[in-house]
């Protein structure tokens, strides 16, 4: 019998080991809501960093033809708004239009003055959005008589466009990305803020505890979006301030959770041990509390997300987030809860990525805590 | 009690405090200021101006002038709203704030817990489901979603009521924004009820009560006692949350209250009128704390006083 055999045999009566994380995974992956929840998330998630690579518009675009227009799955421009804008355009052009057809893809008019044309008016025809690529084809009369042609340009806008007439499909995704940003950002922030402090607290306990809590109660009662709001307004609306200043804010009920945990933690053997062994408390804290805490963390953490993607729309909706031309979904739902008679498509689409990103990451919190804390059950 | 009443009563005193302060000089520490006007001022209107509104003193006799004056409830003049104190602004929009909150908090407490009650009592039905399906749905959509879409639906749409305003204050203006200030606390509510009585139900006093054979209504009674202490300690954070959403609520309504005036305060700079709405809103959230806590400790004898 060789060593290779040896291994092998040894190796296949020994059970397959579950570990606390794989049983966690396992009850995680039978809760249907949850898992619901991370494939709508993943979607959304890829559909706002991709989707703005992927998208035929630049989400700053202005389409000057295409102001507030409607979702629609035809192309625009519409076969019957075609010989109009012509129109208007070569009325700009102080020149007259004789015969105007499209076919297909192309389009083909004739152009009429009293004077010689100067071919370089067709800069008038290039200048709408319907019409791209206009070549004079023909010269009659002495240049008094032009025939262009040209390029129907068509413009797929799924989502319709807001009244500044940009794509209200790419500014999603791109209001996708800053709020997704910013959520995760200022949790991060208030993660590194909240755990630091829980942990020091909950295992220095006594005076020390007591005192840091109090802190922590005291600024509870403050009614700090206010202050956030004061922020944002007197030091400018910066993109950096906005998630520094909410991390800011919402550390606190991180400190709480992660205080009382470090306190059950504390008191178990293997901390003891450890102490024991002649560990310093900043060894304990990082090899032995923080690695324990991450259960309840992890989370705390989805279910935050989601309150700060809200807040960060709140403050873009009373106009403080981020500035023009970016945008966020806050700023999104606020333009169209101002167009909300003449244009109600402007906030049902953002509204919908936004409450089905929201109700996602709450689908996921709600399945992790099951899944890691069984007792909950 | 009494002792406790009183601890709580002064502790309350630092919180406003470190309010005043920080926002005294979160304020007055920002660049720009009320009279940075697009066309500047000639230097000696601005020299005046300043002195006027004692500008020119050193930092902390301001500070210290606008305690004084805070204390004998005078919030001083608006630097933007020419003749008009801030606390002429307050009192006129208070009405409208109060009025909305308020009636909010009555709805969010009230729908909340009969429509927790009720998911309890069938726990596990389709009733029970739909209920708490709506209830996410409501803690989830935030009301500057919510509100929009109930003036499109009812206002636009059926044209059963006014897109906004205030009106007469009859209740036809004021049932669309006080359902969506509501909406979100009404959702929290709902599920913490739903839970804590569902606890109640299995509790052994309700078993007794169940096996002496006492009605349903009375057993219903006697578990929503116990049921409703924690709904009860969250009256605090739903009272902050009412007067963060009033700001939005009354900016997407166009209702004159003290969130659209703190708004508008913030964007000009009016130093007075900003430290105003905010010391009100925060001392409304201060006081509201105090009374749940207070209420806390006299219902549920497990409290300790100490």
């Amino acid at each position: 019998m060789t060593d290779g055999t040896l291994a092998t045999d040894l190796a296949a009566p020994a059970p397959a080991g579950r570990s606390l994380f794989a049983l966690a995974m396992r009850r995680l992956l039978r809760n249907r809501a949850a898992v619901a929840g991370a494939v709508v998330l993943a979607l959304i998630t890829l559909f706002c960093v991709a989707g703005p690579w992927l998208s035929p518009h630049p989400y700053d675009r202005v389409y000057r033809s295409y102001v507030a227009v409607p979702p629609s799955l035809e192309r625009y421009p519409e076969a019957s708004a075609l010989a109009g804008a012509m129109a208007g355009a070569l009325e700009r052009a102080r020149l007259a239009m004789d015969d105007f057809s499209v076919d297909g893809d192309g389009f083909r008019v004739t152009l009429r003055s009293d004077r010689p044309i100067d071919p370089r008016n067709t800069r008038y025809i290039e200048r709408l959005d319907e019409f791209a690529d206009p070549r004079v084809v023909e010269t009659l009369d002495d240049g008094r008589t032009l025939v262009v042609e040209g390029r129907v340009n068509r413009q797929l806008f799924l989502m319709g466009t807001d009244r500044s007439g940009r794509d209200l499909m790419t500014r999603i995704m791109v209001g996708g990305r800053i709020s997704l940003l910013v959520g995760l950002l200022a949790t991060f922030v208030s993660l590194l803020i909240g755990v630091a402090y829980g942990a020091i607290a909950g295992f220095a306990g006594g005076r020390i505890d007591n005192l840091m809590m109090r802190f922590v109660d005291v600024l509870y009662s403050l009614p700090f979006v206010f202050f956030v709001i004061l922020l944002v307004v007197y030091f400018g609306r910066d993109f950096v301030l906005i998630f520094v200043a909410i991390g800011a804010v919402e550390w606190l009920d991180m400190a709480r959770i992660v205080r009382g945990q470090t306190l059950a933690l504390k008191r178990r053997e293997f901390v003891q041990a450890a102490e024991a062994l002649g560990v310093g408390t900043g060894g304990i804290l990082r090899r032995h509390i923080v690695p324990n805490l991450l259960g309840p963390v992890v989370v705390f953490v989805t279910l935050m997300v989601p309150k700060i993607i809200l807040l960060e729309s709140f403050l873009s909706f009373l106009g403080l987030g981020v500035q023009a031309p970016l945008t966020s979904w806050g700023v999104l739902i606020s333009e169209g809860a101002a167009n909300i008679q003449s244009a109600p498509y402007l906030i049902i689409f953002p509204s919908i990525f936004f409450v089905a990103t929201l109700f996602a990451l709450n689908f996921i919190g709600d399945g992790l805590r099951d899944a890691l804390d069984p007792r909950d059950r | 009690m009494l002792s406790y009443t009183l601890r709580r009563l002064l502790s309350a005193i630092p919180t406003l405090f470190v309010i005043v302060t920080v926002a005294f000089f979160l304020v007055r520490f920002a660049p720009g200021g009320p009279f940075d006007l697009e066309q500047p001022l000639a230097p000696q209107v601005l020299d005046n101006l300043r002195r006027a509104y004692s500008l020119d003193q050193p930092l902390h006799l301001q500070y210290l002038d606008y305690l004084g004056k805070l204390v004998r409830g005078d919030f001083g003049p608006s630097y933007v709203a020419i003749d008009f104190t801030v606390g002429e602004m307050l009192r006129r929009a208070l009405p409208y704030s109060v009025t909305l909150g308020l009636s909010a908090l009555a709805l969010a407490i009230f729908g909340g817990v009969a429509a927790g009650v009720f998911a309890a009592l069938r726990q596990n039905s389709a009733a029970d489901y739909s209920v708490m399906t709506v209830a996410t749905v409501g803690v989830t959509v935030p009301n500057f979603v919510v509100a929009p879409v109930l003036q499109l639906v009812f206002g636009l749409m059926l044209g059963l009521l006014p897109i906004g305003g205030w009106g007469d204050g009859g209740i036809a203006h004021r049932l669309m924004p006080t359902v969506a200030l509501a909406l979100p606390q009404m959702a929290v509510i709902a599920r913490l009820t739903r839970s804590s009585m569902i606890e109640a139900l299995r509790a052994d006093h309700i078993r007794t009560l169940r096996a002496s054979g006492l009605p349903g209504h009375v057993i219903i009674r006697h578990a929503l006692k116990g049921a409703l202490l924690p709904v009860i300690s969250y009256l605090g954070p739903a009272a902050a949350a009412l007067v963060t959403g009033s700001v939005v609520i009354e900016k997407i309504f166009a209702i004159p209250g003290i969130g659209a005036y703190f708004v508008e305060g913030a964007l000009n700079r009016d130093y007075t009128l900003v430290m105003g709405t905010v010391v009100t809103l925060a001392g409304f959230v201060v006081v509201f704390n105090l009374l749940v806590d207070l209420a806390y400790a006299a219902l549920d004898p497990r409290v300790r006083y100490d």
